[in-house]
């Protein structure tokens, strides 16, 4: 297989799970697990997409997400030499089901998209140069070197370095991936 | 499991590069891949997370290449922490727009047009963003004091950027839609134009009619006619279902059977055919895939023990016999 998942599944991934990246890390780091193992179970957490068939039975990618997450945070812990139960106590807490986005979220999803465009006309010069060469013009990365008068490698590396950049944008844990219900529990106004 | 000392961030920056590699792999390429995904089960997460990735920017340009960009979106600035600079450290040239203009040389493209089942982002040069409906048709028109979009035909959803010194106006027919930074949609039918608030505040009236416009608030809906009738709802919830086209689905929440194929029918070539009136009664709840016609149809015939017949590009649903 030349891909990570069959191209239904990366561009499900890229439109139902990408965006409520930046929330599941946030709720992996209040549960107190270090930035490193936060990076582990994410990875891992998309490796457990790619294996995915179908996911026609799947009515909330961010409820999805968050349990896969959960799960593989929960086994983490349990394999800790120390066992941290304040973590555990606080991921067995995660709302997955009543977690579901409320409209702005949703919307702000779609506001997404707009800013993923900013954000490649935000990469460093040459870097964008070559990034957008990539995947807007589609030229080979043979035919940039040469416009370019750069290495192939150069070339490689570079738009490398754009896609990095833009997926450390896209999942930063900002103020805009945090819910409402978030905001009000981290305010202490909590109902019920 | 992580299989491996390598670090998560040694694994990303891997992933990238066989993200970014130019496709169909050579032979070579390929089987070193097979190789390195085969090693620590986080690179396969890496690699689709890198695809999916530049899965959503090509969804966000809504373009092949060449399409449609209107020129460079108006920078706002975005948030790289230091770390993500020390990534770029290469070309740590700052974060200069100059030059950006000669890259992205779209022509400015004032109308949009949808085919049955298409569905597609039109940023626009203010920086509001407008996405398409099925079978829908808008025309884009910029000045310095206002910005006005004809909806010809059809149904968008718009993301507008905020200014209040250009007001944003939907023309649908006789109606108008006016709004400052908010999100609405706006549905064009025969006898009628339907408005979805999803944020913000928005004015809708009549032209040439002699009632005072109405404003609605986030989670109202409206219905105009050009009559100068205005119905007013509030329904945050409808609404979401209502704008699931917007991911591609369409979400039944009750309706009958003839009004689901309706709406199928909005989407797709092929043609869903209720011939049981009793069937047509139905009512559904769930999400649907717009563009599985063929799933939807065995879906039914489950739940309803019916009978699906292909003909052409009709399908035809009845009782069994």
């Amino acid at each position: 297989m030349m891909d990570a998942a069959p191209r239904h599944i990366i561009d499900w991934v890229g439109s139902q799970i990408l965006p409520h990246e930046g929330h599941v890390r946030a709720c992996l780091r209040r549960a107190r697990i270090s930035r490193d193992d936060v990076e582990d179970i994410i990875q891992e957490a998309y490796c457990r997409l790619a294996s995915l068939t179908s996911v026609d039975h799947i009515v909330s990618p961010r409820a999805y997400f968050l349990t896969v997450a959960k799960n593989i945070a929960l086994a983490h812990l349990r394999r800790a030499r120390i066992v941290h139960m304040e973590s555990m106590d606080e991921i067995e807490r995660f709302d997955v089901l009543s977690d579901d986005p409320s409209p702005e979220q949703i919307i702000s999803g779609r506001a997404e998209l707009a800013r993923l465009q900013t954000l490649i006309s935000s990469l460093p010069d040459r870097c964008r140069r070559i990034f957008v060469m990539r995947r807007v013009e589609g030229l080979p990365q043979k035919e940039i070197a040469r416009i370019l008068g750069l290495s192939e490698t150069t070339i490689e590396n570079d738009a490398a370095k754009g896609l990095r950049l833009i997926m450390r944008a896209i999942s930063s844990d900002d103020k805009r991936s945090r819910s409402r219900k978030e905001a009000r529990r981290d305010a202490g106004i909590q109902r019920n | 499991m992580p299989a491996s000392s390598e670090t998560s961030e040694q694994i990303e920056a891997a992933a990238a590069i066989w993200a970014m590699k130019d496709r169909p792999l050579s032979a070579e390429d390929e089987a070193e891949l097979r190789e390195w995904l085969s090693g620590d089960t986080r690179r396969r997460g890496a690699l689709l997370r890198a695809q999916a990735t530049l899965s959503s920017l090509d969804r966000a340009q809504a373009l092949g290449p060449g399409e449609r960009w209107e020129g460079p979106k108006p920078l706002v600035p975005v948030r790289l922490s230091r770390r993500d600079l020390l990534i770029a450290s290469g070309a740590a040239s700052g974060l200069s727009a100059a030059g950006l203009a000669g890259f992205f040389l779209g022509r400015h493209n004032d109308k949009m047009t949808t085919a049955i089942g298409e569905i597609r982002h039109l940023p626009m040069s203010d920086g509001s963003v407008a996405t398409i409906n099925t079978d829908s048709s808008i025309q884009v028109d910029m000045t310095a004091e206002r910005r006005v979009v004809d909806l010809v035909r059809g149904e968008a959803w718009f993301k507008v950027a905020k200014n209040k010194k250009r007001p944003f106006i939907v023309v649908a027919g006789m109606a108008r839609v006016q709004a400052v930074g908010t999100a609405f949609s706006v549905r064009r039918l025969d006898d009628r134009t339907e408005v979805q608030v999803t944020e913000g505040t928005v004015k809708a009236w009549q032209e040439g009619g002699d009632k005072p416009p109405i404003w609605l608030n986030a989670g109202d809906t409206a219905v105009l006619t050009p009559q100068g009738h205005v119905t007013r709802n509030h329904a945050p919830q409808a609404i979401e279902d209502a704008l699931a086209w917007r991911d591609g689905q369409i979400a039944l929440t009750g309706q009958s059977l003839g009004a689901a194929a309706a709406e199928y029918n909005r989407y797709n070539q092929t043609k869903i055919v209720i011939e049981d009136p009793e069937l047509a009664g139905e009512h559904l709840l769930g999400r649907f895939n717009a563009d599985d016609p063929e799933g939807f149809s065995d879906a039914i015939a489950t739940a309803f023990d019916a009978d699906v017949r292909h003909v052409d590009k009709t399908i035809y649903i009845g009782k069994k016999n």
